[in-house]
């Protein structure tokens, strides 16, 4: 709920996609009250489906649990399998140097930037839920005064352009959503504080205005700059941001961009992606990328997500797969973790239950 | 309002919550999400419901989780009870007959009426409800007298919903009525669309522009800076803001006047449904605690939301009785 997306970390969302995608197979499901797990059978196969949450934890940030406890804020979905990991999903430059290596365009990094780098964002190898995101930075000084440059980051060049994040059933493109980068446009009167605080609404929250300081200072302005009547300017580049606008609905645009230039780019690349993935781990996995679509449509990828949200829409190629492939090994698969009823989640620090990418 | 009331997943929660006590298991299954119950004591079936609109955009009630359902109304032992209390004009005949506090009503203008709203005798979700005025008007269509309405003294104040099982008090939920401030350039609807969690989509702006004339605003004209005013009467509002706080209700209220009264109405107010549906039944009632924590019951509902805090009595029932439905 407090994503920009209800669709996608709703239960009843998830119930019903995975119900709809069920029945089109002539398939029996049923959800287990004890742990969540989905049951799917028919065909002379079953498999179980574990769930996953989205917890926030007062001022520790968000964190992926199969654990159902008062701090979920969201539903993840269900896979056949539980916490899948790889390299390029765990480590963003080893994802960029795979990109380079197989041919997939990637923003230029560099690990310690030179005076003359312009126009690029600091960020940390192995963080999830875009933490240790920092800028974007005009030029290195910008970085270094506002403490960005902390050991261990690296910086990737700022690509403007539209936020996509497409989702892989194994090579399959099943689900892509593409989000333009949050804007403001000034009105002559309003302080830009003023313009971010109308379009965050009810959203708004005392955490967000560091962030947004920083994305301002890229555009030479502070957050009580007056921008001039008609100004477009830059309020944030991340996919999960306030300011996107609130769309309850299905947001899944791949059936509407299907015949396109950029469907025909991000199909094509599910292949090479899903190849990058240790053989033994390959098989029926969900992996999704982000990636930003710059005015050409050319795609520039950022990193590959191993444990991602399991878009609702992505259950009807997952069924079809797991119920059809003689590459479906059915049964049980890895259980999640049990706790006992009530058992409380980790608390401290700022890592998730368990990494994700 | 608290999303907790609305999503599938908080009421799974609440009914997992049960099942430790009560030595049980559940699943749903699908498509229907038909909710069984299994224990040692009994077993149970519970049938779920979900929120749509229709083409006109009124809420109602579905029992499929089709696409276009808003949230989840919760599950029931029974797919549908109604019965002949009549409707609010007679839910407040009983209420000021057991020495229930009600505000005061008219059948048709009178003399000296003001400050009220205009309801009507049956409806669900508030439909038809005009209002508040501040006197009353022949010439305006909105107060016209008619079969199914009736007039009702407007009575500012914390809304309060009460669910009870039977006549067991299962859960309350109270908010304040929204209000918004004005800054002085920005017209009141221009405040209400921003504050809005929807944008303002399904907005009955003809009610919202009632209320701002009774407080002496008006929806197209801007607010002066720092003035407070109350934005909506309605109990799912959407300039509400949402929260997320599935702990138990009855324990937010405990040592609370307001839970002793309404504990002590429950078996009053079970007494009003006939004895043919008493049993293993739930409802609502609506209500104002208004600024001197008095009281003032509206309506009841027999076909209210489930709630997450109603599953504790509601699966105690029906697994000791082993009612199945």
């Amino acid at each position: 709920l407090k994503n920009h997306n209800s669709y996608r970390l709703g239960f009843l969302s998830h119930v019903r996609a995975a119900n709809e995608a069920a029945a089109a197979l002539g398939l029996h499901a049923a959800v287990e009250l004890g742990d969540y797990t989905l049951g799917v059978s028919g065909n002379g196969r079953s498999f179980r489906f574990y769930a996953q949450f989205l917890h926030e934890r007062h001022g520790s940030g968000l964190a992926y649990s199969p654990q159902a406890a008062d701090s979920v804020v969201g539903f993840l979905g269900w896979l056949p399998y539980f916490n899948k990991r790889w390299p390029i999903a765990t480590d963003k430059p080893a994802f960029k140097e795979y990109c380079r290596a197989n041919g997939l365009r990637v923003p230029a990094t560099l690990s310690s930037p030179g005076d003359d780098l312009r126009d690029f964002v600091v960020k940390l190898p192995l963080s999830s839920f875009g933490a240790g995101l920092r800028g974007p930075f005009a030029s290195r000084q910008a970085a270094e005064s506002a403490g960005a440059l902390t050991p261990g980051a690296f910086c990737e060049a700022f690509v403007r352009g539209r936020i996509v994040k497409a989702f892989y059933w194994n090579e399959r493109l099943v689900c892509v959503e593409i989000l333009d980068m949050p804007t403001v446009t000034g009105d002559g009167v309003s302080a830009l504080r003023k313009l971010l605080e109308r379009k965050l609404g009810s959203r708004s929250a005392a955490g967000v205005w560091p962030l947004f300081a920083e994305i301002a200072a890229y555009s030479g302005l502070t957050l009580d700059t007056i921008p001039s009547k008609g100004r477009q300017v830059l309020a944030d580049y991340r996919f999960s941001s306030r300011l996107m606008p609130w769309n309850p609905g299905n947001t899944n645009v791949l059936a509407d961009i299907k015949d396109s230039p950029l469907a025909r780019r991000l199909a094509d690349c599910g292949r090479p992606l899903w190849l990058g993935i240790p053989e033994p781990l390959r098989e029926g996995t969900l992996f999704s990328v982000d990636a930003i679509a710059d005015d050409q449509d050319q795609l520039w990828f950022l990193e590959m997500n191993c444990n991602p949200v399991c878009h609702p829409d992505v259950y009807p190629a997952m069924l079809e797969w797991l119920f059809s492939s003689d590459k479906a090994v059915q049964g049980e698969g890895p259980a999640a973790p049990r706790e006992a009823p009530g058992t409380p989640l980790p608390t401290g620090g700022n890592t998730p239950i368990w990494r994700v990418s | 309002l608290n999303a907790c009331r609305i999503d599938l997943f908080w009421h799974a929660q609440a009914v997992q919550a049960c099942l430790r006590g009560l030595e049980a298991q559940a699943s749903f299954d699908l498509p229907r999400l038909n909710l069984e119950v299994r224990g040692s004591r009994g077993a149970c079936k519970l049938t779920p419901r979900f929120f749509v609109r229709d083409e006109r955009g009124v809420l109602q009630y579905s029992s499929l989780p089709e696409r276009a359902a808003l949230g989840f109304a919760g599950w029931l032992p029974y797919a549908g009870r109604r019965w002949p209390l009549g409707g609010n004009i007679a839910f407040k005949a009983l209420c000021l007959r057991h020495g229930l506090q009600t505000p005061p009503m008219w059948r048709s203008p009178a003399a000296g009426m003001s400050d009220f709203l205009v309801k009507r005798d049956r409806s669900v979700f508030s439909a038809g409800m005009r209002g508040p005025f501040r006197a009353y008007r022949a010439d305006d269509s909105a107060q016209a007298p008619g079969d199914d309405r009736f007039y009702e003294r407007f009575v500012p104040g914390r809304s309060v919903k009460a669910w009870f099982w039977e006549d067991r008090l299962a859960a309350i939920e109270a908010h304040d009525m929204p209000k918004l401030t004005g800054d002085g350039r920005s017209t009141l609807r221009e405040l209400m669309q921003r504050a809005s969690r929807t944008g303002g989509a399904h907005f009955r702006w003809d009610r919202l522009g009632d209320l701002a004339r009774f407080q002496d605003a008006a929806l197209d004209a801007p607010l002066e800076a720092g003035r407070t005013v109350i934005a909506d009467l309605h109990w799912g509002s959407s300039l509400i803001p949402s929260r997320i706080e599935p702990g138990s209700t009855l324990a937010a209220y405990k040592g609370s006047a307001l839970l002793r009264e309404l504990q002590a109405a429950g078996p009053i107010l079970w007494r009003f449904l006939p004895e043919g549906v008493r049993a293993a039944t739930l409802f609502t009632v609506d209500a104002i605690l208004d600024e001197q924590a008095r009281l003032w019951l509206l309506e009841m509902n027999c076909e209210p939301m489930g709630h997450p805090d109603a599953y504790a009595p509601m699966l105690d029932t029906l697994l000791a009785r082993r009612l199945d439905s």
